[in-house]
C-alpha cells in the first residue's frame, strides 16, 4: 500500500475564451521561491500542483532531497509542442532553443526538482489516460526495492485552444466539456507514516487484459461503504454487473483531460462520503487500470 | 511471485545506422565505420544541413508509421528469437519504454499532409498533434506482438531508455514479474534534429567524443528490444543496479565541474555494491559536445583513481537520445558476448584538458562489471552497472 502523506490540487475547467484562463504565474508566486523563467502553462501548472503539495504537508514532515519525483500526463506540454510544429511547418523557422527544450516533457520536472531543491530520481512517464496508474506502479517498485523511502508524484494536463482541435486529439465529441489540472501526491511506503496520520492509502494499480480478470479482482475486494468510480466503455462491464449492483458511483463533475483519474481520487480522499473508492480506467486499447483508495477517516 | 537475485539479458534485438541485426551491428562496429550521410530539411526559409545516421533499411516504408513498426518489429522479434515464451508470459509482461520522440513523426507527416492539402491562407484549419505520440508504440506493442501487461513510456528525454531498463530490473527483482521488456527507439523527425540545430549542439561531419577537435553531437536513429529475465545464476549479461537522479544546474547540461555525474556514478557502483576499482571499462555517455564531455571526464577522474578503459558507441549509431541507453547497452552486450570492447571511432586528438582517452582499438573484454553512463536535458542523470561473465561453451 501507497501511504498519501500530503495532496496539491489544481482544476479548471476551460473554453476557448483564453481571458477566463486562471492566470498561473500569480498564483506561482505563492509556491515558487524564485521566479522561474522560460516556462509554458505546462510547467506552470506542474510548478502550482507541487509547490501546493508542498505546501501542505504534515508538520512532522519535511520534504527529503532524495524524495523520488514522477510526473505523468497523457499528451504532456501541448501548447507548446503545437506552437513549435506550427514554426516549423507553417512558417519554416527552426524551433527556438527554449521551445524546443520544454518540448521534452521532464523540463517541468526540472523545474520542480529546482524549485523545491530536490536531487533524487526524476521521472516523466505517459501512458493516456492511465498515466497516474503508471506512476503509482513505478513509486511502489521504488518502494519494494527501497529504492526511494518517499515519492512525490503529479499528474497534470493542460488543455490547449482551441478546443475543437483538443477534443479530435483526444477523440472526443463535439462540445465535450474539456479541462487541466495538476493533482500531486506525497507518497510514502505504508511502514514508514508512523509520525503522521495519512490521508489514505492507495493500493497498487494492477493492468488487466480483460474483464474476466477485472471480476476477478473485484470479487477479491471487500465493498463494504465503497464507492466505484469508472472511466471507459460502461458496456463492457456486463461480466462483472452481480459484483457491482448496489455499489454506489463516486461523481466527481470533472471534464475531460488525461490526468482525471488522479482529479477523481484527489476529490475522493478530500470529499467522499465512503471510506473506500475502487478506481476502474480502461484504455482505449480495452485494458483496466484499477487501484482501491482507502480514507484514513 | 518470488524475487530473483540475478537480472540477465535474455535476448537482444537492435536496429541502427550499423545494419539491421545483432549481427550486423557487430560486424560494423567492429569494422569501426560510421555511415554518416548529410541530411537536409528543406521546408525551412534557409534549409538545414547536418550530417545524421539514418537506418537505410528503413528507408523504404511508406509513411512514418510504418517506418516506426519496421523499426520496432525487426528488433522485437530478434529480441524474442530464442526466448520460446508462451503468449500468456508475453501477454502479462511489463514492458518498459524509452524514447525522446516517440510519435513526432507521424504527426509531423500528418500534419504536413493536411497543410498540403490546404490553400495556404487555411493554414490554421490543419491540426498539428492530430495524435497522442506517447500511445504509438505500445498500443502496436499490444496490437501486432500482444504485449498486454503494464506499459511505461518513459520520456526523460536522452535518459528514457536507461531508465527504462533501470526500472525493468527493479520490476524483477521486487518480484513484480519474472520477464520484462525494454524497448527503445527513436526515429528520424524534423523538429528534433531542427531543434538541435537551433542549439548549435550539432557537429558538421563527425562525432569525436573526448577528441581535442570534438564539436557537437551526430544525431542518429534506432531501435533496440532487451528482453530482461530473473535467474538463479549470473553466467552471461546481468544488470546489477544503477542510479538516476537529478542535476539542477541547468536544464540543458549536468554541473560541468562533473560533480553530479559523479554522484550518480558512485551511486550506481553503491547499488551494485561494489568498488570503482572493480570496472572492467565505462562505456561513457560522449556526446562530443563541450560541455557534456567535460562534466563527463571530470567525473569519471573524480570517481576513479586510475581511469579504467572507456568505450564511445554514439560515433556508430549517432546519439539516439532516449533510445540510447537500450541502443548502447545492446551494442555493449553483443560485443562483450563476442569477447570483445569495440574501439571508440571518431577519437585520435587526446584533449589535454580532459585527459580522457577512448580505446582506439578493438580490445579483449575481460568477466567484470561495466558501467554505462547516460545524462539528458532536464538534469537527468543516469548510470547502469553490469556484469559480463562469459559462457563456457
Amino acid at each position: 500500500m501507497l501511504q498519501v502523506a500530503s495532496l496539491g490540487d489544481y482544476y479548471a475547467d476551460v473554453n476557448d475564451d483564453q481571458s477566463t484562463r486562471t492566470n498561473l504565474r500569480e498564483r506561482l508566486t505563492a509556491v515558487c521561491a524564485k521566479r522561474p523563467r522560460r516556462i509554458d502553462r505546462f510547467i506552470e501548472l506542474s510548478l502550482l500542483g507541487s509547490g501546493l503539495c508542498a505546501a501542505s504537508l504534515p508538520e512532522s514532515m519535511r520534504l527529503d532531497s532524495q524524495t523520488a519525483l514522477y510526473i505523468a500526463s497523457g499528451l504532456a506540454s501541448m501548447s507548446n509542442v503545437v506552437k513549435v510544429q506550427q514554426q516549423i511547418f507553417v512558417h519554416g523557422e527552426p524551433p527556438k532553443p527554449a521551445s524546443f527544450i520544454n518540448t521534452l516533457s521532464n523540463s517541468a520536472g526540472y523545474h520542480v526538482a529546482r524549485n523545491l531543491d530536490l536531487t533524487g530520481k526524476n521521472i516523466f512517464v505517459s501512458r493516456q489516460n492511465s498515466s497516474f496508474e503508471a506512476i503509482l506502479q513505478l513509486a511502489a517498485l521504488d518502494f519494494a526495492t527501497g529504492a526511494s523511502r518517499a515519492a512525490l508524484l503529479g499528474v497534470v494536463d493542460e488543455c490547449p485552444s482551441p478546443l475543437a482541435n483538443q477534443r479530435q486529439r483526444m477523440r472526443l465529441q463535439e462540445g465535450a466539456p474539456l479541462a487541466e489540472g495538476s493533482h500531486w501526491f506525497l507518497l510514502q511506503p505504508a511502514a514508514s507514516a508512523s509520525s503522521y496520520q495519512p490521508l489514505a492509502s492507495i493500493s497498487t494499480p494492477r493492468t488487466m487484459q480483460g474483464v474476466t480478470q477485472l471480476a476477478h479482482w473485484l470479487g477479491s475486494q471487500s465493498l463494504d461503504n465503497s464507492a466505484l468510480h469508472f472511466i471507459g466503455d460502461v458496456s463492457q462491464l456486463t461480466e462483472c454487473a452481480d459484483l457491482l449492483a448496489g455499489l454506489p458511483e463516486f461523481v466527481a463533475p470533472l471534464g475531460h483531460y488525461g490526468a482525471r483519474s488522479a482529479g477523481i481520487v484527489c476529490r475522493f480522499i478530500s470529499t467522499g462520503k465512503q471510506a473506500s473508492l475502487l478506481s476502474i480506467n480502461q484504455d482505449k486499447m480495452g485494458r483496466f487500470h484499477v487501484m482501491r483508495v482507502d480514507r484514513a477517516d | 511471485m518470488e524475487s530473483c537475485p540475478y537480472v540477465k539479458l535474455g535476448g537482444v534485438g537492435l536496429t541502427t545506422a550499423l545494419g539491421s541485426g545483432k549481427a550486423a551491428n557487430l560486424a560494423g562496429l567492429l569494422a569501426a565505420k560510421a555511415q554518416y550521410q548529410q541530411q537536409r530539411l528543406a521546408q525551412f526559409n534557409q534549409p538545414l544541413h547536418g550530417a545524421y545516421l539514418k537506418i537505410q533499411s528503413a528507408d523504404t516504408a511508406a509513411t512514418a508509421e510504418q517506418r516506426m513498426h519496421r523499426l520496432l518489429d525487426a528488433s522485437i522479434t530478434e529480441a524474442l528469437d530464442n526466448a520460446e515464451l508462451e503468449a500468456e508470459e508475453v501477454a502479462q509482461m511489463p514492458v518498459f519504454i524509452g524514447s525522446s520522440s516517440y510519435g513526432i513523426a507521424i504527426a509531423e507527416e500528418l500534419y504536413q499532409n493536411s497543410l498540403q492539402d490546404l490553400p495556404p491562407q487555411s493554414a490554421r484549419h490543419a491540426l498539428p498533434i492530430p495524435l497522442d505520440g506517447f500511445t504509438q508504440i505500445s498500443e502496436h506493442l499490444q496490437r501486432r506482438h500482444g504485449f498486454f501487461g503494464a506499459d511505461f513510456p518513459y520520456n526523460t528525454a536522452c535518459t528514457s531508455s536507461a531508465n527504462a531498463i533501470l526500472a525493468a530490473h527493479q520490476a524483477i527483482r521486487s518480484g513484480y514479474s519474472r520477464y520484462a521488456l525494454v524497448v527503445g527507439i527513436e526515429s528520424f523527425n524534423v523538429t528534433t534534429l531542427s531543434g538541435f540545430a537551433g542549439m548549435q549542439l550539432l557537429a558538421s561531419d563527425v562525432m569525436r567524443p573526448f577528441d581535442r577537435r570534438r564539436n557537437g553531437l551526430v544525431l542518429g536513429e534506432g531501435c533496440a528490444a532487451l528482453l530482461l529475465h530473473g535467474a538463479s545464476d549470473d553466467n552471461g549479461l546481468s544488470v546489477c543496479a544503477g542510479a538516476t537522479q537529478c542535476d539542477t544546474y541547468s536544464i540543458s547540461a549536468s554541473n560541468p565541474d562533473g560533480s553530479s555525474i559523479a554522484a550518480v556514478m558512485r551511486a550506481a557502483l553503491t547499488e551494485a555494491g561494489i568498488g570503482a576499482g572493480e570496472i572492467a571499462a565505462i562505456k561513457a555517455h560522449g556526446t562530443a559536445s563541450p560541455l557534456n564531455d567535460n562534466g563527463e571526464a571530470a567525473a569519471m577522474h573524480q570517481v576513479f583513481d586510475k581511469l579504467p578503459p572507456v568505450v564511445c558507441i554514439k560515433p556508430y549509431v549517432g546519439h539516439t537520445l532516449g533510445a540510447c541507453g537500450a541502443i548502447e547497452l545492446a551494442l555493449l552486450a553483443t560485443a562483450l558476448e563476442a569477447g570483445v570492447m569495440p574501439a571508440s571511432a571518431g577519437f585520435s586528438e587526446p584533449d589535454p584538458e580532459l585527459n580522457v582517452s577512448p580505446i582506439t582499438t578493438v580490445q579483449s573484454a575481460d568477466a567484470g562489471f561495466y558501467m554505462l553512463n547516460f545524462f539528458g536535458f532536464g538534469g537527468n542523470n543516469s548510470s547502469i552497472v553490469v556484469q559480463h561473465k562469459p559462457v563456457q561453451k
